[in-house]
């Protein structure tokens, strides 16, 4: 089970947040910088996944982006991994250049609708990106 | 009038200037300049731009500000007829409504209106909305609409029908019936979106329900079907709509098998189905890319958890050994975690990688480390014990402080269970203990104790490594308890030299009193320490010869010390030395061998005497049917008669008096004076004691007594006194104390007192203050017994004597018949 979904960029500023459990918001804030500490402190060579508290964080760095996903211990650790690079992907595809520019403002809205599309209450639906609405 | 705003920012222009903020307070200060424009805005009711000004306060919320005065607003924008408007709309609802506002019910009609609108993409809305934040109201409402569109033929409806079903059915699980009839047909769809979003439905349908999983496995035929579906992934070609990497639709496949996993658990014939396909799946999939890895780890999770033949077991963890070689983190990681799911199962199997794993355990990634070392612990063995302790100790040498203690653990509770031998058990304690030694648990420390007074013949070799240890450095808490404790008990080994393991080391006793009084004093020992230390010095007080001096001194310095639990004790031994030293030997000697029990079940304990560790207290086989038994303290089964810890009285010496009757109170709770070195080393051998009280040599106040004393025995110069006391709480227990006297001119020595008594009574002797009688009456012997009398029957005794004498053993035998009948009756 999907617990959120971060994109987040170095600096800390979330550019995008999507939660799928209760969390207040002042929780959401400090969750996000702690989260993005940690991603952060990893090196280039550690894996993927890091043990945070009692769930698993999956994360992914798109040049200045960081890319974050919070699952339980249900999820596969590795096809979680690859829903982020194929989310970017579709990203990329109907935004174009997400990472180099770290998405322009206008799109902010469009994407979030697009992925609350995509992915319906933590569960991915679908991998055909011609058809995100 | 009011003077009509100008018109509010777009999104854009609002992020851009957010974006130019340099501080906190800055954009702080900008979001709530704006959020006063929103509000103002949405109080004059204006249509035109209240999407507008819902999306900025949707932004502003996502970065943490509080934007609940949007909630209405979104609802009004649901009701709108424009689809950008709704679509704003459904967003805020989903983002800021739950079930938590009561607000959120009032979207129940319009969600109705929209889920039978004629456009679809409006039905997708409401559809998504519904299945991300419907309240079990809503979703008992609106079920039936759900239901109704789960079974249209638009593929593009039915997927998001599905998934919000999927979320009723977590809200309202009584509702999932009503879903049954229309997952009939889910499976036939081409369209993967739909036959993604049905896999999660029954996913969820057979996770809430054992009867639907068992009518999914019989009736419906599902895991033919899934099959099927996975068999075409597998074998079609390139499809440019589902590929990635090279792989088609892996979402779909991970999806798919993580059903068969939940429907195979525990049910052969549905495990006997999918066997070929998983197999298939297995040896077909692609390595190269994460894609294939991530589906060849959901088919090894699904191997292991259902029941599937040996060869497709080995399959698995053969794939599992070929992960942890891969030089991808991420890989080696899930690797290291399901092989720790699976290495209870298949052991044998896990340890064939068992080398590759150690090398894990280098890793620089905290997370494989982590993995490596639970797995490594998972796998030691008594064949491997040696090779993996070496590897796990040099771990512990260098690894992050967070694993310390759990290694610490770990490398104990495999040493206990697999240790070849003594030594190399406490050679491995004693690395642990200096190279981790501030993080081993509290509760490692008497475990240790334990273990080393039970291994009796390496004694003298752990003082001295114990001793050396704490020599350089005495900061590390548990590593000084314990070399304090061992210290006190076999400080005699200690000086003498009398090791055979290694190099026996010249120490002086004012050597040792030297560190244990650094460890007293240092800021760096905390309370408990001290405490194990001031107890060492004093049982150091009858081992060492020359410096008691000393050893009065520094506990007499304690009795005024600020922490009370020091001062307690300081005062009780300091008592000691005065007023009670002849019973300081019997109270202080060494410690027996533990039986290490996990019940409160009967203890078997070999009672120690002085120096020789294993005098066993026999009764003789009597003509009359005396009491047999090897052990003496079988009182009353319960007993473990381990009460010659250095117990002090524990009424406080400022109430002498009263000390005799709550002495002998059998049933007291009295607590073994906060002495935690005796504390937990007897209490995990012993229940609650009856003669508790007792344990301790009882002040004989002779005002309880008024019992005439007895001479039992007079021969060859030998001389022995009976001396009663009768208990005035428990009337059945007779407490005697002996005095033997010599009056030849040569000294008696390794004199050893025994006595039986008749099957209706029970016997406890207690250590006797010491072994040698010196000549010419120049000093005693005493030693207590204390007879249980339950059916108050006369009292007669059976009593052997053995000494050296002039040379020659010497051995009698004699019964006493003379006890006066105040001391039975």
């Amino acid at each position: 089970m999907i617990k959120f979904f971060l994109m987040v960029n170095k600096q800390g500023q979330t550019r995008l947040s999507r939660y799928y459990e209760h969390i207040e918001i002042h929780k959401r804030t400090m969750l996000e910088a702690e989260v993005i500490k940690h991603c952060l402190s990893r090196s280039k060579d550690q894996c993927s996944f890091i043990e945070y508290k009692d769930f698993k964080l999956i994360y992914r760095q798109y040049a200045a982006l960081f890319v974050v996903v919070g699952i339980n211990e249900t999820e596969n650790e590795m096809a979680v991994y690859e829903l982020i690079h194929n989310f970017v992907e579709v990203l990329d595809k109907y935004f174009s250049r997400v990472r180099k520019r770290e998405y322009r403002a206008e799109d902010a809205v469009k994407q979030r609708c697009s992925f609350s599309a995509y992915s319906l209450g933590q569960h991915c639906i679908y991998s055909n990106y011609y058809l995100v609405n | 009038m009011a003077q009509r705003m100008p018109a509010p920012i777009r999104l854009r222009e609002l992020i851009r200037t957010i974006r130019t903020a340099r501080t906190q307070a800055e954009e702080r200060e900008m979001i709530q300049k704006e959020c006063a424009a929103i509000r103002s805005s949405f109080r004059e009711e204006d249509n035109t731009y209240r999407c507008r000004n819902v999306a900025k306060l949707l932004y502003m919320h996502m970065l943490g500000y509080p934007a609940h005065f949007g909630q209405l607003e979104c609802l009004k924008l649901i009701a709108s007829q424009k689809f950008t408007d709704k679509r704003i709309g459904y967003l805020g609802a989903m983002l800021l409504l739950d079930e938590r506002q009561d607000v959120h019910l009032l979207m129940t009609n319009c969600i109705k209106n929209d889920l039978n609108h004629s456009t679809q993409y409006v039905q997708g809305l409401a559809l998504c909305t519904l299945g991300c934040m419907g309240s079990s109201e809503m979703c008992r409402d609106l079920a039936g609409e759900v239901e109704k569109l789960l079974k249209t033929s638009n593929s593009y409806l039915r997927k998001k029908a599905a998934l919000c079903a999927v979320h009723v059915i977590r809200k309202v699980p009584e509702l999932m019936e009503m879903f049954l009839p229309a997952t009939k047909n889910l499976l036939n769809e081409k369209n993967h979106g739909v036959l993604h979003t049905s896999v999660v439905l029954l996913t969820e349908m057979c996770e809430r329900s054992p009867d639907m999983l068992a009518h999914f496995r019989k009736n419906e035929k599902l895991v033919p079907q899934l099959v099927r579906i996975l068999k075409n992934l597998i074998m079609s070609g390139y499809s440019p709509e589902h590929d990635v990497s090279g792989i088609s639709d892996p979402f779909l496949q991970v999806r798919i098998l993580r059903l068969l996993r939940i429907l195979g658990r525990n049910d052969d014939d549905s495990s006997e189905a999918m066997n070929d396909i998983l197999a298939q799946v297995a040896t077909n999939t692609e390595t190269s890319k994460n894609v294939g890895n991530a589906i060849l780890y959901e088919t090894v999770l699904t191997i292991m958890d259902i029941k599937s033949e040996s060869g497709l077991r080995v399959l698995a963890i053969n794939i599992l050994g070929r992960f942890l070689l891969n030089n991808d983190k991420n890989i080696r990681y899930v690797a290291l975690t399901s092989l720790l799911k699976t290495v209870q199962t298949d052991h044998n199997a896990v340890q064939r990688h068992r080398s590759t794993i150690v090398d894990c355990l280098k890793d620089l990634d905290v997370s494989i480390k982590r993995r490596a070392m639970e797995l490594s612990f998972a796998l030691v063995n008594g064949n491997n014990v040696r090779g993996m302790m070496k590897e796990l100790l040099y771990f512990l040498d260098s690894c992050e402080p967070e694993f310390k203690a759990d290694c610490a653990s770990g490398i104990f509770l495999a040493a206990e269970k697999y240790a070849p031998s003594k030594r190399w058990h406490i050679d491995t304690i004693m690395r642990v203990l200096t190279t981790a030694g501030s993080y081993v648990r509290d509760d490692a420390v008497p475990n240790l104790i334990q273990l080393i007074t039970n291994s009796v013949e390496m004694h003298a070799y752990t003082v001295q490594r114990l001793y050396k240890a704490i020599l350089g450095d005495y900061s590390q808490q548990p590593l000084v308890q314990v070399a304090s404790w061992c210290i006190g008990e076999y400080g005699d080994l200690l000086v003498s030299g009398q090791c055979e393991e290694e190099e026996p080391i010249q120490v002086t006793e004012d050597e040792v009193l030297d560190i244990l009084e650094s460890v007293l004093i240092s800021n760096m020992s905390a309370s408990v320490t001290r405490g194990y230390a001031l107890t060492a010095i004093m049982k150091l007080s009858t081992r060492f010869t020359c410096t008691v001096n000393r050893i009065k001194k520094v506990v007499s310095i304690y009795g005024s010390s600020i922490d009370v639990e020091l001062q307690q004790r300081a005062v009780e031994y300091n008592a000691l030395f005065k007023k009670y030293d002849h019973m300081r030997p019997a109270l202080l000697e060494r410690m027996p061998v533990m039986e290490k029990v996990t019940t409160n079940g009967p203890t078997e304990i070999v009672q120690t005497n002085g120096e020789t560790e294993t005098a066993v207290l026999e009764t003789k086989p009597p003509h009359s049917g005396l009491q047999p038994g090897s052990q003496a303290n079988d009182l009353l089964d319960l007993l473990g008669g381990n009460d010659i810890t250095p117990v002090i009285p524990t009424a406080p010496t400022s109430k002498p008096a009263s000390a005799g009757g709550e002495l002998l109170d059998l049933l007291g709770d009295l607590n073994l004076t906060g002495s935690p070195v005796s504390a937990p080393a007897p209490q995990i051998s012993q229940p609650p004691f009856l003669l508790d009280g007792l344990s301790s040599q009882p002040l004989f106040n002779d005002i309880a007594a008024g019992i005439p004393s007895i001479t039992a025995y007079n021969k060859n110069g030998l001389k022995i006194d009976f001396s009663f006391e009768r208990s005035n709480t428990n009337p059945s227990v007779t407490v005697i104390t002996i005095q033997a006297s010599n009056s030849t001119e040569l000294d008696m020595t390794d004199f050893v007192f025994q006595a039986a008594v008749p099957k209706t009574f029970q016997l406890q002797l207690l250590s006797p203050s010491s072994s040698v009688i010196p000549a010419f009456n120049s000093g005693t012997i005493t030693q207590v017994i204390k007879v249980l009398n339950p059916q108050k029957q006369q009292l007669r005794m059976r009593i052997k004597l053995t000494y050296n004498h002039k040379g020659s053993a010497m051995q009698d035998l004699a019964e006493v018949n003379n006890f006066p009948p105040q001391s039975w009756q």
